[in-house]
C-alpha cells in the first residue's frame, strides 16, 4: 500500500517535472501540446547528405532542409535552430544513431535533431531520413522515400508529417491542400495547390465566374458554384477522374454556397425555389431536397457542425447579416453575433468549439471566432480587409483571403492570429477551402 | 534521506522504463520497412468551353444602396421606361442581372444580387409585364462596372443590368 502511494506520488511528481518544460505525458510518451502554441521547442534540421557525392542538381539537400523547417514553423510549436550555429559539417558527419555526436546538438540547446541523406540513380532520388531526440540521445523515427525532384516537396512533407506525430502524438497537416479561386482575365477558375502554396494547379475550366469550392470529407470531391450554364449552378468534380456533373437541383436558378455534411451524404446549400434565397439541404445528386430556412431575409453561407447536429448560416432577418445557429432540420435557430452590422461566412472548426467569420469595420472586412453559444468574440485580424476564412483540418489553423499587402491573395495563420503568412505569391485569389487530411 | 533518494530516483527509471521501450522496436522497424515510393500526380489539361456572346441591346440600369434590394424612387422612374420598352417589343425576352459592390462576402452578395433582380422583376410584373418574358440572375460581386475601390465605383456597381436576350 506504502509502495502503491509512493508511485502515484512520483508520477505526479514526473507530470509536473515535464508539465514545467511545456511537455506532457501520455501512456508513456513525452508529447508537445499543440496548443496553445508556444514556439519554444527547440529542434534542428540539418541540411541532408549527399550520400553518393554526384552533383545535386536538384538541390535537394537544402530543400529537404528547408521544407522540413518551414512545415514545423507554420505549426507555432517550435524553435527553428539557426543552422549558422550548427558546429558540426553536414556533409561530413553521420546521419545515424551511432554516427552522431549528440553532444555537439545538446550545447547548442537541440532538443531533437532531424537529419537525412540522398542518393541518385538516373532521375530517381532516394532520400533517408531520421528524427533523434538529442538528451539522451534516442532514435525517434526514420524513413526511407523513392522519388524524383518533382517529388522532393512531398516526401519533406511526408517526412513533416512523421516528426509531427512522434512529438504531439497528433496528426501532421503538410500533406494537406487547398482549393481557392484564382481571377485571372475576367475569368475565375478553381484552383488547388499545397497547403503551403506550393505546386499551383488549376481545377476548373469552365471559361466563366467560379466560386466557393468546398472539399468532400473524404478528400475525393470539390464541389464548386459554376456559371458555365448562365445561371450559378452546383458542380462536384472528381480530382482523380476529373470527372464532374452538375448537381443542381434548380438548373436555371441560384444554386449557391455548398457546404458538406461530415458524413459526406448530404450537402447544405442556398436555393431559390421557393422565392427568396433559404438553406436547404439535399443528397449528393441534388434529390431529397428539404428546406431548413424560412423567413424574409436572406439566409445563406451553411457549415455544418462537426458532429453533424447543427448549422451555422448567415441570416440578414434581423435587418442586418448576423450568424445564426439551427439543428440539422432547421429547428431551435440561435443568433449568435450582436456586434458590427454585418457578420459573414462562419466556418465551424472541426473541433466543434469555435466558429470563424468575417465582420464588417468601416469598409474592411476582419476575422473574428467565437464560441457556438455566442461568448468568447476574439477579433484575430486587423490589417486590410480579411474574408472567407476557413478552418484546417485539425482546427489549429485558419485561412483566409487578405488585401493586407496589395492585391488580394491567401493567407494562413494559428487559430489565436498569430504566425501569419502569405501562401499565394502573385495575382487575385480568395474564397479558399481547406482539403481534409488527405490519403 | 532514504525516502527522498527513492523518490527522486523513480521518476527517472520510470522515465527510462518509458522512453526505451519503444526504441529497439522502432529501430528494427525503419530498418526493415520497405521505401516508400512517392510518385507525382498526372498533368491534365482540359478544353476551356468558348464565353457565350453579350446580348447587344441593353436597357437602362438601375441602381441601390449598400446592402439594400429595394427600388428607390430613381430606379422606379427607370423601371417605368424599361417597361415602356418591353410593353411596345412584345417578342423580346429580359434577362434582370442584378449585382453588388465589392464591399460584402461572395456569398452573401450573390444572394442579395438574386433580391435585386427580384424586386426589379416583381415591379415590372405590377406594370403589366408577363413574369415569363423576365428572367433573373445574380453576379453577387463577380462582375463590377467600375473596377475602383471607392464609393462613387461602389456606387455604380450596385445595379441591376436588363439584357434584352431574345
Amino acid at each position: 500500500m506504502k509502495i502503491l502511494f509512493k508511485i502515484i506520488l512520483n508520477l505526479f511528481f514526473y507530470i509536473f517535472v515535464f508539465a514545467g518544460t511545456g511537455l506532457t505525458q501520455d501512456s508513456g510518451r513525452t508529447y508537445i501540446p499543440v496548443w496553445p502554441p508556444k514556439a519554444v521547442y527547440p529542434i534542428a534540421v540539418v541540411e541532408f547528405k549527399n550520400l553518393d557525392g554526384k552533383p545535386d542538381l536538384n538541390n535537394t539537400s537544402k530543400q529537404m532542409a528547408e521544407i522540413i523547417s518551414n512545415d514545423l514553423d507554420f505549426t507555432g510549436l517550435f524553435k527553428i535552430l539557426d543552422p549558422a550555429s550548427f558546429l558540426e559539417n553536414p556533409q561530413r558527419s553521420g546521419i545515424t544513431e551511432q554516427d552522431i555526436d549528440f553532444q555537439s546538438w545538446s550545447v547548442i540547446g537541440a532538443q531533437s535533431l532531424v537529419k537525412g541523406g540522398f542518393s541518385q540513380t538516373g532521375n530517381q532520388i532516394t532520400i533517408e531520413a531520421r528524427l533523434f531526440d538529442v538528451n539522451p540521445p534516442r532514435f525517434r523515427v526514420g524513413r526511407r522515400y523513392i522519388g524524383t525532384k518533382e517529388t522532393i516537396r512531398k516526401i519533406a512533407h511526408k517526412f513533416s508529417n512523421e516528426i509531427y506525430s512522434a512529438l504531439t502524438g497528433e496528426p501532421g497537416i503538410f500533406e494537406t491542400q487547398i482549393a481557392f479561386v484564382k481571377a485571372e482575365n475576367k475569368q475565375k477558375e478553381v484552383y488547388t495547390m499545397d497547403y503551403d502554396g506550393y505546386n499551383e494547379r488549376r481545377f476548373s475550366y469552365h471559361g466563366t465566374i467560379t466560386l466557393s469550392p468546398r472539399w468532400s470529407p473524404d478528400g475525393n470531391l470539390i464541389a464548386f458554384t459554376s456559371y458555365k450554364g448562365g445561371s450559378p449552378n452546383l458542380i462536384i468534380k472528381d480530382l482523380i477522374t476529373r470527372k464532374e456533373y452538375v448537381a443542381s437541383p434548380y438548373r436555371q436558378d441560384l444554386n449557391i454556397s455548398p457546404s458538406w455534411s461530415p458524413d459526406g451524404n448530404e450537402i447544405a446549400l442556398t436555393l431559390k425555389k421557393d422565392g427568396n434565397p433559404e438553406i436547404y439541404a439535399m443528397d449528393r445528386q441534388g434529390k431529397a431536397v428539404r428546406r431548413l430556412t424560412k423567413d424574409r431575409g436572406i439566409d445563406v453561407s451553411p457549415s455544418w457542425s462537426p458532429d453533424g447536429q447543427k448549422i451555422a448560416f448567415v441570416s440578414s432577418r434581423a435587418g442586418t447579416p448576423q450568424i445564426y445557429t439551427m439543428d440539422r432540420f432547421g429547428g431551435n435557430i440561435q443568433r449568435i453575433t450582436f456586434e458590427g452590422k454585418y457578420n459573414s461566412e462562419p466556418d465551424w472548426s472541426p473541433r466543434g468549439d469555435k466558429l470563424v467569420y468575417s465582420c464588417q469595420m468601416g469598409n474592411d472586412f476582419q476575422i473574428f471566432t467565437i464560441n457556438p453559444d455566442a461568448t468568447g468574440n476574439i477579433q484575430l485580424t486587423w490589417e486590410g480587409s480579411n474574408e472567407s476564412p476557413k478552418w484546417s483540418p485539425d482546427g489549429l489553423h485558419i485561412v483566409f483571403s487578405s488585401t493586407r499587402m496589395g492585391g488580394k491573395n491567401l493567407y494562413v495563420m494559428l487559430a489565436n492570429g498569430t504566425n501569419v503568412k502569405k501562401v499565394t505569391k502573385r495575382g487575385t485569389n480568395y474564397s479558399p477551402s481547406w482539403s481534409p487530411s488527405l490519403p | 534521506m532514504k525516502k527522498l533518494f527513492f523518490l527522486l530516483i523513480l521518476p527517472l527509471f520510470l522515465g527510462l522504463v518509458f522512453s526505451g521501450c519503444a526504441c529497439p522496436c522502432q529501430k528494427k522497424q525503419a530498418a526493415a520497412a520497405p521505401a516508400e515510393i512517392v510518385a507525382p500526380p498526372p498533368e491534365v489539361e482540359e478544353e476551356v468551353p468558348p464565353p457565350a456572346p453579350e446580348p447587344s441591346v441593353s436597357l437602362e440600369p438601375i441602381f441601390f444602396d449598400f446592402d439594400k434590394s429595394n427600388i428607390t424612387p430613381d430606379a422606379k422612374a427607370i423601371l417605368d421606361k424599361n417597361a415602356e420598352w418591353t410593353s411596345k417589343n412584345p417578342t423580346a425576352k429580359i434577362r434582370i442581372e442584378g449585382n453588388c459592390d465589392e464591399r460584402g462576402t461572395n456569398e452573401y452578395n450573390m444572394a442579395l444580387g438574386e433580391r435585386r433582380a427580384t424586386s426589379a422583376k416583381q415591379y415590372l410584373v405590377t406594370l403589366g409585364i408577363a413574369a415569363n418574358r423576365l428572367t433573373t440572375v445574380s453576379y453577387g460581386e463577380e462582375k463590377p462596372l467600375d473596377p475602383g475601390h471607392d464609393e462613387a465605383a461602389w456606387a455604380k456597381n450596385r445595379r441591376d443590368d436588363f439584357k434584352v436576350i431574345e
